[in-house]
């Protein structure tokens, strides 16, 4: 999609000849350095980002040790102190974490754009260089871009890994100590509460990516059920058309195309069951969570 | 049927060669039941030479009631990422109940059958394909025209494609070699056995190529764009025509398919395609060109409506236009179908469509017409699996 609206913008999408080529070649090449510049800004954007939660995280884990500390020395003045800053650190790491999983988002954003543009700048320098009228500046141009698709993809997969891991994360091992106050089982309830939103968070991502899959695979199958229809009786049956295998007169190009596509990446229904089974196990991840919290609050005296 | 056997040796290549471990398990990954009411009017009286029945109606009219099912059976499980081996069946049966002819009223009742054995996997950097299928179909009580409804049949199909990634840059991204054999014997009556001309056995070899833009490999939800030119050579040999030395015939094949899937973006799809078949035969009253541009497009309508089309447009030109009569079998060759469908999903599993259909398509004798409108409503469910 992305990669027809780049060609598109390139003026001229299909079969631009001579200098309309290469005219059409420069737009996309300036679409291309633009996507350059957002995928950049998008991945330093992203490396602030997990830069400000290292930080919180490493401040609020300093917090919890001199807390300890200060707990195994008695001074529940500074228990009561570090308590507060913790409070409010909880926050801003939630915060910090939601930041970072927006910005993650759109460097892979970024990159698909960049990959896309990429690619379509490279199928007209590939039609140029078809067509002969080529110099090495842009045999060379060629081989540049080609290059740097590998290096897109390759980063993205080295700093931000598959775009969806569908393994949840460790259970968060919060108990409560012997020595913990009200203070602190309400302080890890509150961390624990923040868990059940986030895991609430992605339990409804993804019931919104498992429905937006179930109703493509819905509009697949009616579009197969249309086309089994119409072959079922021989409605459309032209006999010398179809003496030999009539499927591939009709859809050709689709019966290719499903053939590649659906064993080259997850079908769509293995796709709905394996979301299904991550969904399956995010919702008891969240109800032991809020069942934790529950048991904390009550530890604490709090009304659940 | 010994030809076959090249099909079997090439399935069983693919089984031996790479692809990993397999193992078997039994699924259903597919189902579905539908049911539909049609009406239908036809005009035209033209004799068919493979219609036994004659009447002088130029007109009638035809109310349907079809039921089918068809399903998807997967042998293997889901851990064989580069393999699948799934087995496909489809049947059906439509009753018709008709008016307007002067002798009598026909109630004529189709079958149809098909189950097909379909392995594929990847192998050396493109991917193989293989399936063997049977089809057949049975009628009962015939109509005479303008009610023209396809004779009964049995054909037996394997085909074996081969798809890679076209080597250096290029401007087309796939290849594609294919064969198919098949034999299909018309199953003909006593009153009629002039049904048997219609035998045949057929090899067709197939070479395409395919660009694609628009779909990164990485993700299929995106809009795309695919051109595909494709050619082929067939040899059909007609056993029971001819008296002595048998019909033959070698065709050469060209075609063309642009297709523009717009569906993530815009909600619709489009495919066009274009084809030319040149056809030579040991009996020159058959030879002929035949060009045929076929569109398939869909468009979504709201979250849960979807719009369908298909539409053909055929010509075919004897060579040599010495006869009256067509051949045998080969009516209808001239034509235009249209096809448009509404569906509506009524739940997770059920849907249901409104079609409306139009066909002009030629007689055995050149020049003359019939014509067939029809509106349909069909349910279909299709249980979670």
């Amino acid at each position: 999609m992305r990669r027809v609206a780049v060609l598109l913008a390139g003026a001229c999408s299909f079969a631009p000849v001579g200098s309309e080529a290469q005219a059409s070649s420069a737009s996309v090449a300036e679409v291309v350095a633009a996507r350059e510049m957002d995928f950049r800004a998008a991945r330093s954007e992203y490396f602030r980002a997990y830069e400000r939660w290292e930080s919180t995280e490493r401040e609020w884990n300093q917090l919890v040790n001199e807390r300890e500390a200060a707990r195994r020395s008695g001074n529940r003045t500074r228990v009561g102190q570090i308590y507060t800053q913790v409070q409010g650190l909880s926050g801003k790491i939630t915060q910090a974490e939601n930041e970072v999983r927006a910005l993650r988002e759109r460097w892979y954003d970024a990159g698909d754009a960049l990959v896309d543009a990429l690619d379509a700048h490279l199928e007209l320098l590939g039609q140029q260089i078809r067509r002969s009228s080529a110099d090495d500046l842009i045999a060379s141009l060629y081989q540049t871009q080609n290059r740097r698709i590998r290096e897109v993809e390759a980063e993205l997969e080295r700093e931000l890994g598959p775009r969806r891991s569908l393994e949840l994360p460790p259970f968060p091992e919060v108990t409560i100590n012997d020595g913990d106050g009200r203070a602190e089982i309400l302080s890890k309830a509150d961390y624990l509460g923040s868990k059940v939103e986030q895991h609430q968070e992605l339990l409804d991502d993804l019931d919104a990516e498992i429905e937006d899959l179930q109703a493509r695979q819905r509009r697949d199958q009616a579009v197969a059920d249309f086309r089994a229809g119409l072959d079922r009786f021989d409605d459309i049956q032209l006999p010398i058309t179809d003496e030999v295998s009539g499927e591939e007169a009709l859809v050709e190009g689709q019966v290719l195309d499903s053939a590649v596509v659906n064993l080259s990446r997850l079908p769509i229904e293995e796709r709905i069951r394996r979301l299904g089974l991550l969904r399956d196990e995010v919702a008891e991840r969240v109800a032991q969570l809020a069942e934790r919290v529950a048991q904390f609050r009550a530890q604490a005296g709090v009304g659940a | 049927m010994r030809r076959f056997g090249l099909v079997a040796v090439l399935a069983g290549l693919a089984l031996s060669v790479g692809g990993g471990p397999l193992s078997a398990q039994v699924r259903l990954t597919d189902l579905v039941f539908t049911a539909g009411v049609a009406g239908e009017g036809y005009w035209g009286n033209f004799p068919s030479v493979s219609v036994p029945q004659i009447d002088s109606a130029t007109s009638a009219v035809a109310g349907t009631g079809d039921f089918s099912f068809t399903g998807i059976v997967s042998l293997l499980a889901r851990e064989n990422r580069n393999r699948k081996l799934q087995v496909g069946f489809d049947g059906g049966l439509r009753q018709f109940t008709t008016g307007g002819f002067q002798l009598r009223n026909y109630a004529p009742r189709e079958y149809y059958g098909d189950a097909e054995v379909n392995y594929g996997q990847f192998l050396g950097g493109g991917f193989l394909d293989v399936t063997m299928a049977v089809k057949a179909r049975g009628i009962a009580d015939r109509p005479p025209m303008p009610l023209y409804l396809q004779p009964g049949y049995e054909r037996y199909i394997a085909t074996a494609r081969f798809i890679g990634r076209t080597p250096g840059e290029v401007f087309f991204d796939d290849f594609d070699v294919g064969v198919t054999i098949e034999d299909a014997d018309y199953a003909a009556p006593k009153v009629l056995p002039q049904l048997d001309l219609l035998d045949r056995s057929s090899v067709q070899m197939t070479l395409g190529t395919t660009a694609r833009s628009g779909r990164s490999p990485q993700s299929d939800i995106g809009d795309d764009t695919s051109f595909r030119l494709s050619g082929g050579y067939r040899y059909h040999k007609y056993p029971q025509k001819g008296l002595g030395i048998f019909r033959r015939d070698h065709a050469i094949r060209a075609g063309a398919t642009w297709s523009l899937n717009r569906r993530a973006s815009q909600g619709s799809a489009v495919e066009v395609g274009l084809e030319f078949v040149h056809n030579l035969s040991n009996s020159r009253r058959v030879e002929y060109n035949f060009l045929r541009i076929n569109a398939v497009a869909s468009k979504i309508l709201g979250e849960n409506t979807i719009a369908q089309f298909y539409g053909t447009l055929a010509w075919k030109a004897y060579i040599y236009p010495i006869q009256d009569a067509l051949v045998p079998g080969e009516e209808a060759d001239n034509a235009s179908i249209l096809r448009v469908e509404l569906t509506r999903f009524l739940g997770s599993d059920v849907s249901g469509s409104f079609g409306l259909g139009w066909t002009k398509a030629e007689t055995n004798i050149g020049g003359n017409y019939f014509k067939r409108f029809g509106a349909s409503f069909r349910l279909r469910v299709r249980p979670e699996m």
